[in-house]
């Protein structure tokens, strides 16, 4: 992704867009009747990266920022959907997951940064069930711990004064108490 | 999602960091996300680990979430709905109904009769008789949103509760109902109540727990009684008395009317059993005062299941001292709580 020569990555590209093209293909027939693919258009998502993505309407229904932009123009799906904060790892992820039927056993071997990308794609193209099962995860992670195990789960500083912190614990001093330990 | 042309720098800021601090960059809407599948007592935590958290966590979106789905239905049955009408956010409703319970006109009888005049003769008959408004009390469970509510008197089944000379209704300030029942002398104690499963949160463990205290006199005829109660068909032995409390000397809380007669039932009565050490399992349970300043005893434990298949079906209490024949005086009966039980 950090290559700038524009010959070789042009190359590059087109051979990563044939290979994307293929996996694409196969995923989206699996479990389905072969002439379903051929009767139905798929649309064309272009990452970040410059992958280009063909995916099933179906899959897109989901993706509402998406789905309300296809409508936005007249249903116009031959030029590939531009998707500026969304990688192809992120993408293919998403479409994995989906193919798994969102799995969750799933999402807990993929490391915390890609959950992070996955939540912020999920948000951005407004998949409501793909982010709630994401943020679930996350929230059972942080359920029951305390402020300190939270910034650093998230590695998040601080950015109250002690006064703003001691009035906001005071208002609610009463979920601090019977507090149990981290792990 | 409203910032687009935030998020592109951060996919690409992600891409160069070696890993960790990304997640103070999610939009207020993720994390409102996040703490909303967490627990009232986090979502307060939470507020406390950047400002950013906080703003989220204090959204109506997270106190929506933590509220009963059907939290509108049920404050609209509220006999005040309009003292519901000042909250200025959902977390301020969901504290609100954690401290202040909601008095339900359950069981508020509309009768339709197509005689005018004669509806209202039964109206007056029933109300003078205090049947007319059923009271339950709704309340939530602060540390997890259930359900919890509070069986009036009036609401339970008390046998004899209709015969001044055995029971009679009264009014207390410290209680929330209008009403309680007040114990003048029986010797067949028998209380008993019910609640719809529907009505309660879904798979949730609940508790029932009868709500009391001795009347101002003191009360007779507890002291080492074992009292039978029973939670879905499942016994066990309460008293409804503390062990530690001294015997009451008897002449003070006899109704005069009976001293003579009782005299003699009570001489052959006084064998009582010796009361059993206050830990021992099996023992029987021993009240505990309550943060009203009334007294409670757990009459058992149920789990609620809940669904569409079980709404209908009725979670029946019991209390029942009907076995030694002795008589029992001076205990104010608020109602049955029924609550979700909290390990430890």
């Amino acid at each position: 992704m950090g290559e700038k020569g524009e010959s070789s990555k042009s190359a590059m590209l087109k051979h990563a867009e044939e290979e994307e093209l293929n996996t694409k293909r196969l995923k989206t027939v699996e479990g389905e009747e072969s002439n379903m693919v051929e009767e139905t258009e798929n649309i064309k998502l272009k990452t970040s990266d410059e992958i280009i993505f063909e995916v099933e309407p179906s899959i897109v229904k989901e993706m509402v920022t998406i789905q309300t932009f296809i409508e936005d123009n007249n249903n116009e799906t031959s030029i590939p959907i531009p998707l500026p904060n969304v990688t192809s790892n992120t993408l293919r992820r998403i479409l994995e997951f989906k193919a798994r039927g969102f799995d969750e056993e799933f999402v807990k071997t993929l490391g915390m940064d890609e959950v992070f990308e996955l939540i912020l794609a999920a948000n951005y193209l407004n998949m409501k069930t793909l982010l709630d099962i994401l943020t679930k995860i996350i929230a059972d992670f942080i359920k029951n711990k305390s402020v300190e195990f939270v910034r650093k789960f998230f590695n998040i500083v601080n950015d109250f004064t002690p006064e703003e912190e001691a009035k906001i614990r005071e208002e609610n001093a009463w979920a601090f108490e019977g507090f149990e330990c981290d792990d | 999602m409203d910032n687009k042309s935030r998020n592109k720098v951060m996919v690409l800021e992600a891409e160069e960091e070696v890993g960790g601090g990304e997640f103070e960059h999610l939009p207020e809407g993720c994390i409102a996300n996040i703490v909303s599948f967490t627990t009232p007592p986090d979502a307060c935590v939470l507020s406390l680990v950047s400002s950013s958290f906080r703003s989220a966590s204090v959204t109506d979106f997270v106190w929506e979430r933590f509220l009963p789905s059907d939290y509108q239905a049920i404050i609209s049955q509220s006999s005040k709905p309009s003292t519901l009408t000042n909250y200025s956010s959902k977390k301020d409703l969901y504290l609100h109904l954690c401290h202040n319970p909601l008095l339900i006109d359950a069981g508020k009888k509309v009768l339709q009769i197509k005689s005018f005049f004669l509806s209202i003769i039964i109206h007056v008959y029933l109300s003078l008789i205090g049947k007319l408004i059923n009271h339950q009390s709704f309340a939530l469970d602060k540390l997890n949103g259930k359900i919890c509510y509070m069986l009036s008197a009036r609401s339970l089944s008390i046998v004899w509760g209709d015969t001044p000379r055995y029971w009679r209704w009264t009014s207390v300030p410290a209680a929330r109902f209008s009403e309680v029942a007040e114990l003048v002398s029986v010797c067949w104690l028998e209380i008993k109540g019910g609640i719809k499963s529907g009505t309660l949160s879904e798979k949730t463990l609940y508790g029932a727990y009868l709500v009391f205290k001795q009347r101002s006199g003191g009360a007779y005829g507890f002291y080492n009684q074992p009292v039978e109660v029973s939670v879905e068909g499942r016994r066990r032995t309460v008293y409804l008395e503390e062990a530690e409390t001294p015997r009451r000397p008897r002449e003070q809380i006899v109704p005069g009317i009976f001293s003579r007669v009782r005299s003699r039932f009570l001489d052959s009565f006084d064998a009582a059993p010796p009361p059993p050490p206050p830990n021992a399992k099996g023992g029987g349970e021993y009240p505990k005062e309550r943060s009203d300043g009334w007294m409670e005893v757990e009459l058992g434990d149920f789990f609620n299941v809940g669904g569409e298949k079980e709404k209908e079906k009725e979670v029946e209490i019991g209390v029942y001292e009907v076995k030694s024949g002795g008589w029992k005086a001076g205990i104010l009966v608020q109602g049955i709580e029924i609550r979700p039980k909290h390990k430890n």
